[in-house]
C-alpha cells in the first residue's frame, strides 16, 4: 500500500551532534506507527523537521508524494499534518471552546474582519463535536489556562484535530497523566485511530503495545528497529538498548 | 455586616455588567465627562487621545505587540489632515480621510521592518522608524513647517443639509470628534469579535501554536499594525482639526511614550482602559501643570507605581478585585 | 573639497563614535546578561553631564568630575537596580523596560526643578583645549583626542575585566547561559546588580565626556536614547564586539553625512539600521532569535 508519509535520509545536525540521523521512515494511511526510544533519540526533533518547523541538515520528507521538505510550517498544517506537543500549548487565556474554534477556523477564514465569529454555526457545532470527543464539552466555557493537566492535554489533542489532519502526529500525549487519565486518553487514541493516520511517540509501554500496529525504534537519531509490537518485543538489540532486559 | 453583605454583592456585579457591556457604558460615560471637566475642551482632548491609545491597544493589549513608535502614525495622520486642509481641499472629512488612510500606510511600510521582530526588538525598531519620520518632518520644512509646526489650519465649516453645524464652538466640537470615537469603537468591537479578531488573541496568548495551526501570523500581526496606525492616524487628523495646528512634538517619541503609559495605566487589552488612561492622564496634567512646572515628574511616579503594583492598570485592578471577592 | 577637511570630519566623527561606544556598551552589558532594556540610559547619560557640570562648579576641577560622574551615576544605578528593577525579575520582560521609561521623566524633571531648563555651559578643562597638531598638516583639538584615548582605556579595562578575572567570565558566562551559571551555584542576583552599575557608570562618563563638545541641557538625554537603541540594534543586541563597531560606524555616518549634505545628518543612522536590518535580521554581530 501507498505510504502517506515517508522520509528519506533524514537528517538533522545541531553543531557537532545528530539529533536525527539518516533516518527513513514511513506510515501507510489508516495506520497507527509508534516511535519509541530513549530520551534525547531525537523524537521530538523528528516531529519538528516534518511539520517544517525546522529545516533538516539533509534528506526529503514526503507527503502524499509530495516533496515538502523545504515548505514552511503553515503550509504543511494546510496539507494536513497536525501536531499535539508534548509541553501542552494552547491558548491559554481563551476559553476551551474558543481554543478548539481558532484551530478549526484556520481552514476556513483568517483574513475575515467584518462578520462576527459566533455567527459562524458550522465551525461551532464542528468544534463542539470535537469537545465531545475529547471530553471536554462540560468546560467549553472555562478559561483553558483553568484546565487540570489531564485536561490540557486532551484539549492539545483536539485543537489538532480541529485543524482537520490527514495526519496526526501525537508527542508524548499521556506523559504525567494519571492511570485514570491514562486510560481515558488511550480510549481517545483508539477512538480517533478509526478515521486517521497517526504517529505517536510515547514512552509508556504500556500505552505503545495496546494502541500501536507498527512500532519504530530510534536510539540515538538512528533508525534500530521497525515492526509489529510483538516484532518488538522480541527483537533481542531492542531489548538491549532500550527496554534494558526487562521483559514487558 | 449586612451592609458589608450588600457592598460586595452590588460591586463586582457591576463590574461585571460594565465589562459584559463595555460599548454601552463606554458611550454613556462619553455623554458625562463634557459636563464632569473643568472644561469642555479638556474632554475634547481626552476622547481624542483615548482614541489614540485605543489604537494602540489594538497593537499591545490585543495583539501583544509593544510599539514604542505610534507618534509616527499619530503624527503622520495629524500632518497629512492639516497639510490636506490647508493646500489641497477645504473639506474636513476628505481631510480625516486621508490622515487617516496615511496612518494606516505608515504603518503598512514601517510594520514590513519591523513585524518579523518580537518583543523588545520589535520596541526598539518601531521607535527607531518612528525618529526618522520626525527627523524627516522637521527637514521637509516646506511641506510641514519644521522646528514651528504646521500653522494655520483652516477651521472648514461643516454643513448637515445645507445648514451649518458651527462644530468649532466647544460642546459641538466635542460631539463631533465623539462621532468619530464611537464609529471607531463599534468598528473595532466589530472587527475584535470577527473570525480575523479570534486569531489575533490567539497570536497574542500563543503564536508558535497559532503558526502550527496554520495561520501565517506574521501577515496577521502586520494587519493589526496596519489597523492599529490607522486608528492612531485618525485620533492624529482631529486633533490637528482640534488645535488648528500640528506642533513637530507631536512626531517624537516622547508622544509614543505617552500613549503607551495612557493605556497601561488605564488597563490594556480593554475598550475601557485606554479612554480611563488618557482620562486620568490629561486630567493629572492639566491640574498639576496649573501648581507646578514640573508637572511631569508626578506623572512619572505614578507610572512607575503602577508598573511596579498595577500591571493591569486600573480598570485591570478593578475588575481583578472584584472578581477576587466573588471567591 | 580639501582632503584634510574630510580627514578632520572623520576624526569628528570617530570621537562622536566613541560616545555611542560608551553608551551602547552600557546598554549592551545590561540588556546581555540582564535582558533589561534600559529606557533610563539616556536621562542617565545626562545626569553624568550635570555630576560634571556640578563638580567643576563646587571644586573647579575637571578630572575629578571625570571621576565623581561615574560614581554618582553608577551608584545610582546599583540603587535603581535594587528598589526598582529586581522586584519585576520573572514578570513580563517588558516591565523594566516600561518602569525605566517612566524612570527617566523623573529624572529629567530632578534636574530641571535644581539646575532649570536651559543649556548649561561646560568648558574642556585649559589643559585639552589648545589644538593638538600632527604632521603639521591636521590640528585636531585635543580634547576630542582625549575623548578618543580614554574610551579605548575604558574600553580595554572592560575587555580585560570580562576576559580575564573571574568575575568577568562569570558575567559572560551569564550572558550566554544565566541558568547554568545558577546551577553553579552563583548568586546571579550580586552580579545583576553589579552590572546594572558598571552599565550607568558608563553612561555616566560618556555624559561628562560629551558635555564639552555638545550642550548640556535636560532633554539631552532623549534623542540620544534612540540613537543609542538604533547603534545597538544595528550592532546586535547584546554584542559588546557589535555595539563598538556601530557605535563607531554610525560615528563616522555621521560626520560624513555632515560634511557633504547636512540636512540628513540626523537621518542617516537610521537609513543605515534599515539597510542593516534588511540584510542581516539580527544586526552585524546578533545571534539570531535572541529574546524574541
Amino acid at each position: 500500500m501507498e505510504a502517506l508519509l515517508k522520509t528519506i535520509n533524514l537528517t538533522k545536525n545541531f553543531g557537532g551532534l545528530s539529533a536525527v540521523s539518516n533516518v527513513s521512515f514511513s506510515i501507510r494511511k489508516g495506520d497507527l506507527q509508534t516511535i519509541i526510544g530513549p530520551n534525547g533519540a531525537g523524537k521530538s526533533t523528528f516531529f519538528k523537521l516534518i511539520t517544517g518547523e525546522i529545516k533538516p541538515s539533509s534528506g526529503q520528507v514526503l507527503f502524499l508524494d509530495q516533496d515538502i521538505t523545504s515548505l514552511p510550517q503553515t503550509k504543511v498544517s494546510h496539507l494536513g499534518i497536525a501536531v499535539a506537543y508534548q509541553i501542552t500549548n494552547i491558548f491559554p487565556m481563551l476559553t476551551v471552546l474558543e481554543n478548539v474554534r481558532v484551530a478549526a477556523q484556520s481552514r476556513k477564514t483568517t483574513f475575515n474582519l467584518w462578520s462576527k465569529a459566533l455567527n459562524h454555526k458550522a465551525l461551532a457545532e464542528e468544534s463542539l463535536a470535537i469537545l465531545e470527543l475529547i471530553g471536554l464539552a462540560d468546560f467549553q466555557g472555562d478559561t483553558a489556562a483553568n484546565l487540570s493537566h489531564g485536561d490540557r492535554k486532551r484539549l492539545e489533542i483536539g485543537i489538532a484535530l480541529a485543524t482537520k489532519p490527514k495526519l496526526l502526529l501525537l508527542d508524548e500525549p499521556t506523559a504525567g497523566l494519571s492511570p485514570h487519565e491514562t486510560r481515558q486518553t488511550i480510549e481517545l487514541i483508539k477512538k480517533i485511530a478509526e478515521g486517521l493516520t497517526i504517529v505517536l511517540v510515547e514512552h509508556k509501554m504500556k500505552v505503545v503495545m495496546e494502541v500501536s500496529n507498527t512500532i519504530t525504534v530510534l536510539h540515538y537519531g538512528k533508525l534500530l528497529a521497525q515492526g509489529t509490537p510483538d516484532d518488538i518485543r522480541n527483537n533481542e538489540e531492542v531489548r538491549r538498548v532500550y527496554l534494558g532486559g526487562v521483559k514487558c | 455586616m449586612e451592609e458589608q453583605v450588600q457592598k460586595q454583592s452590588w460591586w463586582p456585579k457591576l463590574v461585571k455588567v460594565v465589562s459584559d457591556h463595555p460599548l454601552v457604558f463606554i458611550i454613556l460615560f462619553f455623554f458625562i465627562i463634557p459636563f464632569i471637566m473643568p472644561y469642555k475642551a479638556l474632554a475634547t482632548q481626552i476622547i481624542i487621545w483615548g482614541l489614540f491609545a485605543l489604537g494602540y491597544n489594538v497593537c499591545l493589549g490585543y495583539t501583544g505587540m509593544l510599539s514604542f513608535g505610534h507618534a509616527a502614525y499619530f503624527g503622520v495622520g495629524s500632518y497629512t489632515t492639516g497639510i490636506v486642509l490647508i493646500r489641497l481641499w477645504p473639506n474636513i472629512w476628505f481631510g480625516i480621510f486621508c490622515g487617516m488612510l496615511m496612518g494606516a500606510i505608515t504603518a503598512f511600510v514601517l510594520g514590513y521592518l519591523c513585524i518579523k521582530r518580537r518583543g523588545i526588538y520589535f520596541a526598539m525598531l518601531t521607535m527607531a522608524f518612528a525618529q526618522l519620520i520626525y527627523f524627516l518632518a522637521f527637514q521637509w520644512v516646506d511641506l510641514t513647517g519644521g522646528d514651528n509646526g504646521l500653522r494655520n489650519i483652516p477651521a472648514t465649516p461643516v454643513t448637515l443639509f445645507g445648514y451649518d453645524l458651527h462644530i468649532y464652538e466647544p460642546l459641538r466640537f466635542y460631539f463631533f470628534v465623539l462621532f468619530f470615537v464611537i464609529l471607531s469603537l463599534l468598528a473595532l468591537n466589530r472587527i475584535l469579535e470577527s473570525p480575523f479578531g479570534q486569531v489575533l488573541q490567539a497570536v497574542r496568548e500563543n503564536e508558535p501554536r497559532a503558526k502550527s495551526c496554520g495561520y501565517e501570523t506574521t501577515n496577521v500581526r502586520w494587519l493589526a499594525f496596519v489597523i492599529s496606525g490607522s486608528i492612531s492616524g485618525l485620533a492624529g487628523g482631529l486633533h490637528a482639526i482640534y488645535l488648528h495646528f500640528v506642533g513637530i512634538d507631536s512626531l517624537y517619541w516622547t508622544t509614543s511614550g505617552q500613549v503607551v503609559m495612557m493605556t497601561l495605566l488605564g488597563g490594556m487589552g480593554s475598550f475601557i482602559g485606554p479612554f480611563i488612561g488618557a482620562g486620568i492622564f490629561l486630567y493629572l496634567e492639566d491640574m498639576l501643570s496649573a501648581l507646578t512646572s514640573n508637572w511631569m515628574i508626578f506623572l512619572g511616579v505614578i507610572f512607575v507605581l503602577c508598573v511596579l503594583f498595577f500591571p493591569a492598570g486600573v480598570w485591570g485592578t478593578i475588575k481583578n478585585l472584584s472578581t477576587r471577592k466573588k471567591d | 573639497m580639501e582632503w584634510t577637511a574630510i580627514v578632520m570630519q572623520l576624526f569628528t566623527g570617530l570621537s562622536l563614535g566613541m560616545l555611542y561606544v560608551l553608551l551602547a556598551l552600557g546598554l549592551s552589558i545590561i540588556f546581555g546578561l540582564l535582558t533589561v532594556v534600559n529606557f533610563a540610559h539616556g536621562a542617565m547619560y545626562m545626569w553624568g553631564a550635570y555630576a560634571g557640570v556640578a563638580t567643576v562648579a563646587i571644586t573647579g576641577n575637571f578630572w575629578l568630575a571625570l571621576l565623581v560622574a561615574p560614581l554618582v551615576v553608577g551608584g545610582y544605578g546599583l540603587l535603581v537596580e535594587r528598589t526598582l528593577i529586581r522586584p519585576l525579575y520573572g514578570r513580563d520582560i517588558n516591565y523594566p523596560l516600561l518602569l525605566t521609561f517612566g524612570l527617566q521623566f523623573i529624572m529629567i524633571e530632578i534636574i530641571r526643578i535644581f539646575w532649570g531648563t536651559s543649556d548649561y555651559p561646560f568648558q574642556a578643562p585649559e589643559a585639552l583645549s589648545m589644538p593638538l597638531e600632527i604632521f603639521g598638516i591636521f590640528y585636531f583639538p585635543a580634547y576630542r583626542v582625549f575623548v578618543i584615548g580614554l574610551t579605548v582605556v575604558i574600553c580595554f579595562v572592560l575587555w580585560f575585566f570580562l576576559e580575564r578575572t573571574n568575575l568577568g567570565l562569570i558575567i559572560k558566562a551569564g550572558t550566554r547561559d544565566s541558568l547554568m551559571v545558577k546551577a553553579l551555584g552563583i548568586d546571579m542576583g550580586r552580579i545583576w546588580w553589579l552590572v546594572f552599575g558598571i552599565g550607568s557608570a558608563l553612561a555616566g562618563i560618556a555624559g561628562v565626556l560629551a558635555a564639552p563638545i555638545r550642550s548640556v541641557f535636560p532633554e539631552m538625554g532623549l534623542a540620544m536614547l534612540v540613537e543609542c537603541f538604533v547603534v545597538v540594534v544595528v550592532g546586535g543586541m547584546g554584542s559588546l564586539k557589535g555595539a563598538i563597531l556601530s557605535g563607531i560606524i554610525m560615528g563616522e555616518a555621521i560626520a560624513i553625512t555632515t560634511l557633504f549634505y547636512p540636512q540628513m545628518a540626523d537621518i542617516v543612522i537610521f537609513l543605515v539600521m534599515a539597510v542593516v536590518l534588511l540584510i542581516r535580521p539580527s544586526g552585524l554581530f546578533g545571534r539570531a532569535g535572541l529574546l524574541e
